[in-house]
């Protein structure tokens, strides 16, 4: 066979074999990898029933970064009985990868598990469970959905809402998708979402592709749409009011502060940076910061307590194990923080069920 | 398709083995499957637009053996016209309707009047300047008695549609490309290493050097220029002249090398451009086929030096260029300008020779000067080339030439290193280059192999807001 033909038969296996080693990596530190795919053993499922997307039901997913035990509804928590007790006080934390435990390595760190904890203690006569209502990729709508098809329907007394940064993404999909409207190209083949080659080297490369200037296709905070943005956040929140679910909102963190100096800002960044490629890191603080904005003004418009978390957690790879998700010990400050903010109303629901 | 996508990979990896394999069974069946590649190619633009260059290909086809058999020279030029008309035309009504329904409008405004006018929505096709001039070259070659109608629908489709250089050429002609559709191409394994190393090249040259200047200067510098200071707008400038060659020589080197290993040579399309030391000397290096396309068909055809006013020739066939490239006024005085330059250069050349004087010998640094020189000249005229319409090329010129934001200069270490890196890459002597191929050839394959993947990575990691090629929307 011809020296070139071999070639490129060889570069071909290289790239087969180094995507192949990346998914056993993903397999062994995070527990997914295409190999479990094609076992048709997937982390994700979609509940037809409730037409939302859980976790699968009763699986334990081992892997080096965690160990994530899901219940029979496809939360990772542990399990709840349908039939709530009489003592019983149910609290939901409902939100996104952060919330589901991102970087969490055990059920038992999660910070439902810790509230559940901590409140336990402040009321020993009930019993407190925490719903860990978190799923990784959920927008507003989700949440709405989550809340409206599975947590009201199991009695939750209480809701803490985080919304996360997933809504945002939206902006960036979208310039993607209005640009490509126009010719009508046949269909085109692009890389597989489970392709780790390209996603990690992109991932670890984000630096190559900053710039001291803002780029021309980087959207401007100022001049978007947050039409669809705010009209998902009042369905939540007007849906809350409509059930009398009284709820916690809490804006959301992130690691980056524009106090921090460039360079550190940056290295914080890398995540967002790489998730929301349509915004540099000005661009990011000016639309997470309107947007925690709005989040903050419609909670305090229909009568929610609000945590500004940017004010009561701190930046830098302490609090944060990445951009946006939390460390262990930024997960356990969330959760005192919750703990206290919420005490008073979780007393005044036990009030109004004694007196009644 | 893009060349820098994941779909173009699986795309050529297919077509590879395909042609490789039906090479071996028939020759035709590899015409064949490369003809239905090509037009998928294509499509994956927008399939509507694949409709178009058949049309173009039939009446090219179909009225070339007309010419060629037709006795008087009336009837040939009939035909010929007839062949150039509907090509001209579909060229015409995609790229220029707006530009003079635009200018038509401006005109009456300026006499107060209004026209109720509106500006078409017309998707401008993909390459459709260069299959058409590769097209319309064939009926003129065949017309001026340089090449034979082809027999074959397939052969003749193949030359026009032929995947690596349809969308930004070069642009082939008919006497070059046909032949080699008529004899068996060789299976030569370093032709197919040389064009690896070719598709290496330039996809090094778009993803890792002109992507990575757009972004980090360029780009911004003409967004918003008066943001910045003159010497970070003068080093876009630069920068920009930097980003179009590496651009176009990268998308030719890949298109080149794709050729190549498939079984077919393309035209080389660029020779160090940036090393002219006249205007003139810069034309016959910079998308050479087709400022030789222009001066063949177009230069020569008005009479070149020996008939009419050569000067007024030369500004007309500039002028030609510059609104080949788009469809404004900025790339009619970018032909002017540079059409205006070639006249300047030519008359102090026939001058020199009337008055008997000896061509002028430059010392090595008077040499490096004079390119200097020809490359700030070039490079002045890219802002009209850049900046979109002349407005903004005359917002860039005069937030060069103001000097309130002396000290904002954005530059970053991977904008600079990339800058110089493309200036070596340019300047590098040739011996160096013939070396580097040689000894890409000569490594074996367990070092060759790793390369490859090496440099499918650097793009993955360069590629996530890659551009198009610049040369696509031309």
């Amino acid at each position: 066979m011809k020296k070139s033909i071999i070639t490129l038969i060889l570069a071909i296996l290289l790239l087969i074999v180094g995507e192949l080693l990346l998914q056993v990596r993903a397999q062994i530190r995070f527990g997914h990898s295409i190999f479990k795919v094609a076992q048709g053993k997937s982390t994700y499922w979609f509940n037809p029933d409730l037409g939302i997307k859980l976790l699968c039901p009763n699986v334990t997913i081992e892997s080096e970064k965690s160990n994530l035990k899901t219940n029979s509804l496809g939360l990772r928590c542990h399990e709840i009985s349908d039939t709530k007790a009489d003592n019983e006080i149910r609290i939901a934390v409902v939100g996104a990868s952060t919330i589901m435990g991102a970087y969490t390595k055990d059920n038992e760190q999660l910070l439902s598990s810790r509230l559940e904890n901590s409140l336990q203690k402040s009321f020993p006569d009930f019993k407190i469970t925490v719903i860990n209502a978190g799923i990784a990729g959920y927008c507003l709508q989700d949440e709405w959905l989550i809340i409206e098809k599975l947590l009201i329907p199991l009695g939750v007394d209480y809701l803490v809402v985080y919304t996360g940064f997933n809504d945002i993404g939206k902006y960036c999909r979208s310039a993607v998708e209005a640009e490509g409207n126009i010719p009508k190209p046949l269909m085109q083949v692009s890389a597989p979402k489970w392709l780790l080659t390209v996603e990690l080297i992109t991932k670890n490369t984000v630096f190559l592709r900053d710039s001291n200037t803002r780029g021309v296709d980087m959207k401007d905070p100022g001049k978007l749409d947050t039409g669809d943005y705010s009209n998902s956040l009042r369905t939540l929140l007007k849906g809350i009011v409509d059930n009398k679910i009284p709820a916690l909102i809490i804006t959301n963190a992130r690691s980056f502060r524009r106090e921090m100096p460039l360079s550190l800002q940056l290295e914080l960044s890398e995540t967002a940076r790489y998730y929301l490629e349509c915004f540099d890191i000005n661009g990011l603080h000016d639309v997470f910061d309107s947007h925690n904005q709005i989040i903050a003004d419609m909670a305090t418009e229909y009568g929610f307590n609000v945590i500004p978390l940017m004010d009561y957690l701190p930046g830098g790879s302490e609090y944060f194990a990445d951009a946006t998700h939390f460390s262990v010990k930024g997960t356990e400050t969330v959760s005192m923080l919750i703990d206290k903010k919420i005490t008073p109303e979780i007393k005044e629901i036990i009030l109004s069920r004694t007196n009644n | 398709m893009a060349f820098q996508s994941y779909h173009f990979l699986i795309f050529f990896i297919c077509v590879f083995f395909g042609t490789h394999i039906l090479a071996k069974i028939s020759h035709s069946l590899k015409k064949d499957f490369l003809l239905l590649a090509s037009y998928y190619f294509y499509s994956c633009w927008d399939w509507r637009f694949s409709g178009l260059i058949f049309s173009i290909t039939v009446i090219n086809y179909i009225i070339g053996p007309l010419i060629y058999r037709a006795k008087e020279k009336r009837i040939k030029v009939l035909w010929l016209w007839l062949s150039l008309a509907p090509s001209l035309l579909i060229l015409a009504y995609f790229k220029y309707t707006n530009f003079f329904i635009g200018s038509f409008i401006d005109l009456l405004a300026v006499f107060d009047l209004q026209a109720n006018l509106h500006l078409l929505n017309i998707i401008l096709p993909v390459g459709i300047s260069f299959y058409t001039f590769q097209s319309i070259s064939y009926t003129l070659d065949i017309y001026r008695g340089r090449t034979t109608p082809v027999h074959s629908f397939r052969d003749f489709a193949l030359f026009v549609a032929f995947f690596p250089q349809l969308v930004a050429g070069p642009i082939v002609r008919a006497s070059h490309f046909l032949p080699q559709l008529d004899q068996e191409p060789a299976q030569d394994d370093n032709a197919i290493e040389s064009g690896f190393a070719l598709i290496m090249r330039g996809f090094i040259k778009k993803v890792i050097i002109a992507d990575v200047l757009a972004l980090h200067i360029v780009d911004p510098a003409f967004a918003q220029p008066s943001d910045y200071s003159p010497i970070f707008l003068l080093v876009a400038l630069y920068s920009y002249s930097y980003q179009v060659y590496m651009d176009f020589s990268g998308y030719t080197d890949i298109a080149r090398g794709a050729a190549k290993s498939l079984g077919y040579e393309l035209q080389i399309n660029f020779n160090r451009p940036y090393k002219s030391q006249s205007i003139s000397e810069f034309w016959q290096r910079w998308h050479i086929s087709m400022s030789s396309f222009f001066r063949d068909y177009l230069y020569f055809g008005l009479g070149g030096s020996k008939y009419g006013n050569v000067y007024v020739n030369l500004v007309i066939t500039f002028v030609a260029i510059g609104i080949w490239h788009g469809a404004g006024w900025n790339f009619v005085v970018y032909g002017l300008c540079h059409g205006g330059f070639v006249g300047c250069e030519r008359w102090a050349r026939t001058r020199r020779k009337r008055l008997g004087l000896p061509e002028k010998v430059l010392s090595p640094s008077r040499r490096v000067l004079k390119i200097f020189f020809i490359f700030n000249l070039v490079s002045l005229t890219r802002i009209l080339f850049r900046g979109g319409s002349l407005s903004a090329a005359v917002e860039y010129l005069d937030s060069i030439l103001s000097f309130d934001r002396l000290w904002i200069i954005p530059l970053d270490v991977i904008g600079v290193t990339v800058l110089i890196v493309a200036i070596i890459f340019h300047y590098v002597p040739d011996f160096w280059t013939f070396r580097w191929k040689d000894l890409y050839l000569k490594i074996p394959t367990y070092v060759q192999a790793p390369l490859i993947v090496l440099v499918v990575y650097l793009m993955v990691a360069f590629s996530s807001k890659s551009a198009p090629f610049i040369y696509f929307q031309f």
